[in-house]
């Protein structure tokens, strides 16, 4: 266990470190990432919180209740991008449109 | 044939195939044609340019319901009253255009599709197989029994050109013409022609591995 916290702390880390000093995301999405990856860092370091979540929601052990938060969390994302590259692809067709000239013989 | 008539080839990479048929359509008399390259990456584009036709280029490949639209943009801009579409793979007769034509110009329908059905039926079970449960899928969706939706020849009456406007830039664009053609009220009616299909025809066009695709894209639009 030791081994997978530390690596998921670096991650951890790391990954607040490019959010922020990147600053090529909106605020809101810098917040909703820093409050995931900070969830993950404190069941990760304390995990009788997620058994006591667990408890609360009906789960039998702290760790089913991450892995089913987890599939929601990954699930909601994938239609995230999904509607995302739509909007993204019929844009493009839109400019491709546009920009397209009859080409004279 | 009419100075209002406006034959639309939707091509990506077809070099091998385009000058036979728009040379085909023109010896059928028909004057005004474009080809509206997809985002070709052989010499299309060149080939339909030196067949003295009107060639409008995507910078890259958006699709079969890209081509279209942008083709059907081209005749409202310049004022036609009629269009036809037609494939740029040679699984059309030329002959079948001048049916459509006629069936426009006599106003059997608003949206004139012309029908491969029965030949599919003979002898593509594959191609059959896909049309009829795109039949099904755009039946279900539009209520329009059609018996050949997937048809890439069909002609648009003047209503038709002034209101079919498509959203779609695959092969779905076929489903989503007849159900924007339903919505609006207009008629469609359909013609039989005949399908010439070569092994390089085959490859090319709707496959059943494409389906479920037409059918999300579908239901994001309906």
């Amino acid at each position: 266990m030791i081994v997978f916290q530390t690596v998921y702390l670096v991650f951890f880390v790391t990954t607040l470190w490019r959010l922020v000093t990147k600053k090529v995301f909106r605020v809101w999405v810098v917040t909703m990432w820093i409050l995931l990856w900070t969830t993950g860092a404190v069941l990760v370091l304390f995990p009788q919180v997620s058994f006591f979540l667990a408890h609360i929601f009906g789960i039998g052990r702290g760790s089913d209740l991450v892995i089913y938060v987890s599939i929601i969390l990954i699930i909601y994302l994938l239609y995230r991008i999904y509607v995302k590259m739509e909007k993204i692809s019929k844009r493009m067709d839109l400019v491709v449109r546009k920009i397209s000239r009859p080409v004279s013989n | 044939m009419s100075d209002k008539l406006l034959i639309i080839i939707p091509a990506f990479n077809e070099e091998t195939t385009i000058s036979n048929v728009i040379n085909d359509l023109k010896k059928c008399g028909f004057k005004d044609i474009l080809v509206v390259d997809d985002g070709s990456s052989d010499q299309t584009a060149y080939i339909a340019r030196n067949l003295q036709v009107e060639v409008i280029s995507h910078i890259v490949n958006i699709g079969l319901g890209g081509a279209i639209a942008t083709g059907l943009d081209f005749a409202r801009e310049r004022g036609y009253e009629h269009v036809i579409t037609f494939d740029a793979d040679g699984q059309h007769k030329a002959l079948d255009a001048v049916k459509i034509y006629r069936a426009l110009k006599e106003n059997y329908g608003d949206l004139i599709i012309g029908s491969r059905i029965l030949e599919l039926k003979k002898r593509y079970y594959i191609r059959y197989l896909v049309n009829c449960l795109s039949n099904i899928f755009t039946f279900l969706l539009s209520g329009a029994l059609i018996s050949d939706s997937q048809s890439g020849l069909r002609g648009f009456g003047p209503r038709a050109l002034k209101s079919i406007y498509p959203q779609t830039s695959g092969y779905e664009v076929s489903s989503e013409i007849i159900m924007i053609a339903k919505n609006l009220k207009l008629l469609v009616f359909e013609v039989p022609v005949t399908a010439c299909y070569s092994d390089y025809s085959l490859k090319k066009g709707q496959k059943i591995s494409n389906l479920l695709k037409v059918a999300r894209k579908l239901l994001a639009i309906s």
